[in-house]
């Protein structure tokens, strides 16, 4: 499916040089982007000394009970799952809450427009970290402390700002005939908004979905601080007992780190070629 | 398509959604019977700290079961020791904060004496002290005396700074251990040679830093760092005078003469370590907290050394440390009956013998209870008694700006009169700022 | 367009907002003026807690700390995103394929970064890879201990902040350059214009809606939630305390929440003055508004 930027025009306007500079700037930004992940891979199968004498080298005799350790000792089955739940439940809240936000303020010309956006905006500007107390008070006050469910409204919270930014941008660029036309047909706004926009704005919908999802994953700081009990411990909380007591077992860590970072990033790709590309031509037709 | 109405599939899988949320928080609420949580706020925090795993799950299992045959309306004792120890105060604080069960907690001096107390997180236990009588051994209670109260039962070993260093590279460059700071310079010359960096520290961690600067301070005070220190802290002293002034510069020439490795802030505890078991470096300073690391791991013979002597200053060498943990009463706990009598009997004859045995110290906070006898422990032993760690008394945000000095100036960014200069600064704010000290 | 429909739409996002941020957010600003160490409220203080925070030189070197790492960051992610995204829309082979290997470093789990900047980034004797590239190509007086020298280790947290973050933005513009009428091309080509001139033409101004969110994403990034990079690679130290680390100290080291609080809405007012100024500064840009 050609894209419709990456025409013949670019193409017949390319020279020789300037085609294998880009070739060769394409290689390095894919090297530098996936070195530590090359790295995580190798230095999961050395053990400890071997890890310390040379980071960078490949391992000689792979050492592979260093992923059954970081399973059986180190249980990241079960932060795998922890965090599928938050993440899962974080992102359908923020679906929910930011596109028919984001929507509203594409869409409609009400008075208290601006100053909606302007709250929106505000918000984001406030560092996370001094809102740890009051929420800590708000979820206990709610019984959600401690509950995958209120971390996962404070991950929607969070993500809400940059998520309404970011759909109206998108959604502003769907054209408004397409929906006038559902809507002489006789359809409802949330299914116009469902069946009509989404779909449409589908890349830059998707887009923000990952990138939220992204974060929820890999957030630290919230979860350590309202999910507290070690059985709800999700992936980078769980991590974080790598990093006790004597000395930091580097092989396992890095055995645990890839078994959490090679499926998202496996999965990633799918998604992203299946859903993201697919409908570039689509949308824009 | 269909016009209004929610898809069924959504309505369920919202349902589903609630419906385990509400299990979840069901299955979270506590139980009607009668438990005790004894809290750590860091992995650190536990019975026979240091030792391996299975030991530590061993001496705990039997302690609460002696418990419960004395107290048998427990059915349940829950130990949570979890986290890093810079997180331990705020896993403390979050887990009073939050309506959690913390009876019991095993604290560590240097939290005691910083924070703990202060902040109201335990109560004063001078009654449980005085139920048990006198068993400690010197300076043990004293380590978690502030303002005239005790505020722990101490239970730990007696830990002590202390050099490390391999034998086998000592003697391969013709040394014996140092004694003075003049002769480990005149060796250094030889252990370069050999390919090797004299001494080595976990510069990373700012924390680790101050001991060099206590470590002088003690010997330029004539030893009396404590009253020094206090001092300061009244605002009859300043970091700028000469003592404290000449500990920072005594502490920088171990850099610029040669001695200390320069890149030091490159390394964590891990890393550190790592290039003193590769034989790269020669030696470290730290505390006998890691002698049972480095008993395990090192694949060479290796010693302890006091912290060298140094020329031209009126004091003499002197180690740092003591009692380092002790068992808390949490203000928070709802049955601080039951709650003193766990402490009262974990520190008692029988069992705290048991649960300092593993842990192969030079001294232990118990004076029935004696160290270890291999050579190691008895070397350390001979350091006693300890000064007592000095950021016990700086109020936690002028550590932090000592720690993060030394460290500058170590990794050569700052002078030692900028440094001297700048730890003033912090303190006058402070001050300035409302703060005063109180003894 | 009915008058209580957009109110509908808006109500789960404003019960969200308002739940979980505008709440804390007042009661953070109550807690800001008083003395609180976490558990117990202590007495009140007013504006004087304010004033203390500003004069502390401490927390004057974090902030200026956060500006130089914000500038150089927002600029870095937006330049290199932007590159990258042109570079993914090419024709080349291979380009589709990087575009998902380019977004890798976005989905890394903070604890890789750091270890592996770490290491990267060390002095070469203990193992540090980016030094010894250096003095193979003949670069050796370059080599430093990057992230502990007090020069280098702002700059350094910044450009692995510029790495990690350069693929999202990427996928951003990409998704933008991807709703350019291709149309318009076309017609430049016909036009004469060469490759560069429809970059300038075409691309540019057809991106300027994505690139005014995609700054405003960078700088409310830069500012706020760069707390992850700095304390897995530093933890603050080295002069690379910026105002997030700062406050985090001061609340859950140092107990001093209501200070912590109080920090935080200095840095608020801050990005609040810059973030607002641009928003004015771009009205005219934003298509719709």
């Amino acid at each position: 499916m050609p894209d419709p930027f990456a025409s013949r025009a670019l193409r017949s306007g390319l020279t020789r040089p300037g085609k294998l500079l880009l070739y060769a700037a394409l290689l390095l930004a894919m090297i530098q982007a996936v070195g530590p992940v090359i790295w995580i891979v190798t230095g999961s199968l050395k053990t400890r000394p071997q890890f310390y004498a040379n980071p960078w080298s490949l391992p000689t005799d792979w050492q592979f009970h260093n992923y059954v350790d970081a399973f059986v000792t180190a249980r990241v089955g079960d932060y795998l799952g922890n965090s599928l739940i938050v993440v899962s439940l974080g992102i359908l809240l923020l679906i929910l809450t930011a596109s028919t936000t984001a929507y509203a303020l594409a869409r409609f010309q009400f008075p208290g427009r601006s100053a909606v956006l302007l709250l929106i905006l505000a918000t984001m500007m406030v560092p996370p970290d001094i809102l740890t107390i009051p929420l800590f008070a708000i979820l206990r006050a709610l019984g959600l402390l401690g509950t995958f469910f209120g971390l996962a409204c404070v991950y929607a919270a969070g993500g809400y700002g940059m998520s309404v930014l970011l759909l109206r941008s998108y959604f502003l660029a769907v054209p408004v005939e397409l929906e006038e036309a559902a809507r002489l047909e006789g359809a409802g706004t949330i299914s116009i908004l469902r069946h009509v926009v989404l779909p449409l704005a589908l890349p830059g919908f998707l887009t923000v979905v990952i990138i939220q999802a992204m974060g929820m994953w890999n957030d630290l700081y919230l979860a350590f601080v309202f999910l507290r009990a070690a059985d709800s411990a999700t992936v980078p909380v769980g991590l974080l007992n790598f990093f006790q007591r004597s000395s930091i077992d580097w092989p396992t860590l890095l055995a645990a780190l890839t078994t959490l970072t090679v499926p998202v990033l496996i999965l990633f790709t799918l998604f992203q070629r299946r859903f993201v590309e697919g409908y570039t031509v689509g949308a824009v037709k | 398509m269909s016009a209004g109405g929610t898809p069924r599939h959504t309505v369920i899988t919202r349902a589903a959604f609630v419906a385990m949320t509400l299990l979840l928080a069901l299955s979270s609420a506590a139980q009607a019977d009668q438990r005790l949580v004894i809290f750590g706020p860091s992995s650190w925090d536990t019975f026979a700290p240091g030792a391996p795993e299975p030991v530590i799950s061993t001496v705990t299992a039997s302690l609460d079961a002696g418990f419960r045959r004395q107290h048998p309306e427990v059915t349940q004792i829950i130990h949570d020791s979890r986290g890093t120890v810079a997180e331990g105060l705020a896993r403390l604080r979050n887990a009073q904060f939050a309506g959690e069960q913390v009876d019991v907690i095993i604290c560590a001096a240097n939290r005691v004496n910083t924070s703990f107390a202060a902040r109201g997180l335990i109560l004063p236990v001078d009654d449980l002290i005085a139920r048990l009588g006198d068993r400690f051994s010197v300076g043990a209670v004293g380590n978690f005396t502030l303002r005239g109260r005790v505020w722990a039962v101490p239970l730990s070993a007696v830990n002590v700074t202390t050099f490390f260093y391999n034998k086998g590279l000592f003697q391969r460059a013709g040394l014996a251990a140092p004694r003075t700071y003049a002769e480990f310079l005149a060796a250094a010359p030889r252990l370069r040679q050999l390919g090797v960096i004299p001494v080595v520290h976990q510069g990373k961690n700012a924390w680790m830093w101050p001991i060099y600067y206590m470590s002088a301070l003690a010997q330029t005070t004539g030893n009396q760092p404590v009253a020094e220190t206090e001092a300061i802290l009244s605002g009859k002293a300043r970091f700028t005078d000469p003592a404290s002034l000449q500990a920072l510069r005594l502490t920088r020439r171990w850099v610029t003469d040669g001695l200390l490795d320069p890149q030091s802030n490159e390394l964590d505890e891990d890393a550190m370590k790592s290039v003193f078991y590769s034989g790269r470096a020669a030696a470290f300073f730290s505390d006998s907290w890691d002698v049972a690391d480095v008993a395990v791991t090192a694949p060479f013979p290796w010693g302890v050394f006091e912290f060298p002597q140094y020329s031209g200053v009126p004091g003499h060498s002197s180690a740092f440390g003591g009692a380092e943990s002790g068992l808390c009463l949490s203000s928070t706990s709802r049955q601080p009956a039951l709650a003193a009598d766990y402490i009262a009997f974990a520190a008692g004859a029988a069992q705290a013998a048991q649960l300092l045995a593993p842990l192969a110290s030079p001294a232990t906070s118990h004076r029935e209870v004696p160290g270890a006898a291999d050579p190691v422990s008895l070397t350390l032993r001979s350091y006693l008694p300890a000064v007592k760690f000095l950021d016990w008394m700086w109020p936690l945000e002028l550590t932090d700006t000592i720690q993060r000095q030394v460290q500058d100036m170590m990794g050569g960014t700052v002078t030692p009169e900028q440094a001297a200069a700048r730890m003033q600064a912090k303190y006058d704010g402070m001050v300035a700022s409302g703060f005063r000290y109180q003894p | 367009m009915t008058s209580a429909k957009p109110w509908l739409l808006l109500t789960p996002g404003l019960v969200l907002l308002g739940v979980f941020l505008i709440a804390p957010i007042g009661d953070g600003l109550w807690l800001s003026v008083h003395e609180f160490d976490g558990l117990v409220v202590g007495r009140w203080l007013g504006l004087a807690q304010y004033r203390a925070v500003l004069i502390d030189p401490d927390f004057q070197q974090a902030l200026w700390h956060s500006i130089v790492f914000a500038v150089v960051v927002v600029i870095g992610k937006n330049v290199v995103g932007l590159a990258l995204a042109l570079l993914v829309s090419t024709p080349l082979r291979g380009a589709r394929f990087a575009r998902t290997i380019l977004f890798l470093p976005v989905t890394m789990n903070i604890i890789v970064i750091g270890a592996f900047w770490t290491f990267f980034l060390e002095a070469e004797r203990f193992g540090g890879l980016f030094n010894h590239i250096l003095r193979v190509v003949g670069l050796g007086f370059l080599a430093q201990s990057w992230l502990t020298s007090a020069r280098t280790a702002l700059l350094s947290v910044a450009l692995v902040e510029i790495w990690r973050w350069a693929g999202l933005h990427m996928l951003l513009f990409l998704a933008g350059i991807q709703s350019i009428d291709p149309q318009l091309y076309d017609a430049a080509r016909i036009d004469g214009a060469g490759a560069w001139q429809r970059f300038w033409a075409v691309t540019l101004p057809g991106l300027r809606p994505v690139i005014f969110v995609s700054v405003l994403v960078a700088l409310m990034g830069a500012f706020v939630r760069s707390f992850d990079v700095v304390w897995v690679l530093t933890r603050g130290g080295f002069d690379t305390d910026v105002v997030i680390t700062h406050l985090y100290n001061e609340a859950f080291k140092f107990s001093e929440f209501g200070r912590a609080a109080a920090m935080g809405y200095i840095l608020f007012a801050v990005i609040a003055l810059i973030g607002f100024a641009y928003v004015w500064a771009g009205k005219g840009v934003r298509a719709g508004a």
